[in-house]
């Protein structure tokens, strides 16, 4: 079965370059553009990962994995954060929210994302 | 669970931001190879380019050495970095690397005079409950 993927991405250049590579992997990848629409697409139809950007309007990515965390309907959903910030606080916090991977968004990002879910099996 | 194998040592000259970002690619792909889970290495890796980035803005380069090493039965990943001559007027680098914080990522962080050289070495345990 396809596995599918949740990708909260503001930008939509960057949630197409990430839509595309997930893609070539067989991997359904539906996209949220803020933080709201995330959650409550991930709430509505839990996917099997989820792909969070840290910085996003109306509800930051910190505050999503948190809401998600502590919804036993999506406690369990992994969720690999992308960040544009690559300070040790930074990656601590999103890891101690219970993300599974912090993956900085430089241009190795893509090939680290699918080796997380790899990884994870998913792949 | 032990896990991986024995990785030669690798230097990594840095004297730029790509360097940087090369080198924290650098060790998630040994760390995903000697088979740490993902917060691992995204741990290690921030660490390493959180470091490698203060010490560039200090010294302007700098060479770092990862290699797997036996300590105590455990086997660690180890990166080093040779950050210049121990500072005569008694200035710690500690402060400055914030090691406080990096402490939090890894299993060991820390700055040690050999032969009148301050060295910073990095550590953590290869040996892991399996996990994802």
């Amino acid at each position: 079965m396809q596995q599918r993927i949740l990708l909260i991405e503001d930008s939509r250049t960057q949630a197409l370059r990430f839509q595309l590579e997930l893609a070539r992997y067989g991997l359904a990848v539906e996209v949220a553009c803020d933080g709201l629409i995330g959650l409550a697409a991930a709430r509505s139809q839990p996917p099997d990962a989820i792909v969070l950007d840290v910085d996003l309007p109306e509800l930051d990515g910190y505050s999503v994995c948190r809401a998600l965390k502590a919804d036993p309907a999506t406690a369990h959903i992994p969720i690999v954060m992308l960040t544009r910030c690559d300070e040790a606080q930074d990656a601590l916090a999103g890891l101690q929210l219970g993300a599974v991977d912090y993956i900085p968004k430089d241009a190795f990002a893509e090939h680290n994302l699918v080796q997380a879910f790899q990884q994870l099996g998913l792949i | 669970m032990h896990l991986g194998s024995a990785v030669s040592p690798k230097r990594i000259h840095m004297t730029t931001e790509y360097h940087v970002i090369a080198m924290r690619q650098e060790v998630r792909q040994i760390t995903r190879t000697l088979g740490l889970g993902l917060a691992e290495q995204a741990k290690i890796a921030t660490a390493m380019s959180t470091i490698a980035r203060v010490i560039l803005a200090r010294n302007r380069s700098a060479v770092f050495t990862l290699q797997t090493i036996d300590q105590d039965a455990q086997a660690m990943l180890e990166i080093a970095c040779v950050l210049g001559p121990v500072p005569v007027d008694g200035t710690q680098p500690e402060p400055l690397l914030n090691l406080a914080n990096i402490r939090l990522l890894v299993d060991e962080a820390l700055v040690s005079d050999d032969a009148g050289e301050a060295i910073l070495r990095v550590r953590m345990r290869l040996t892991r409950v399996a996990r994802r």
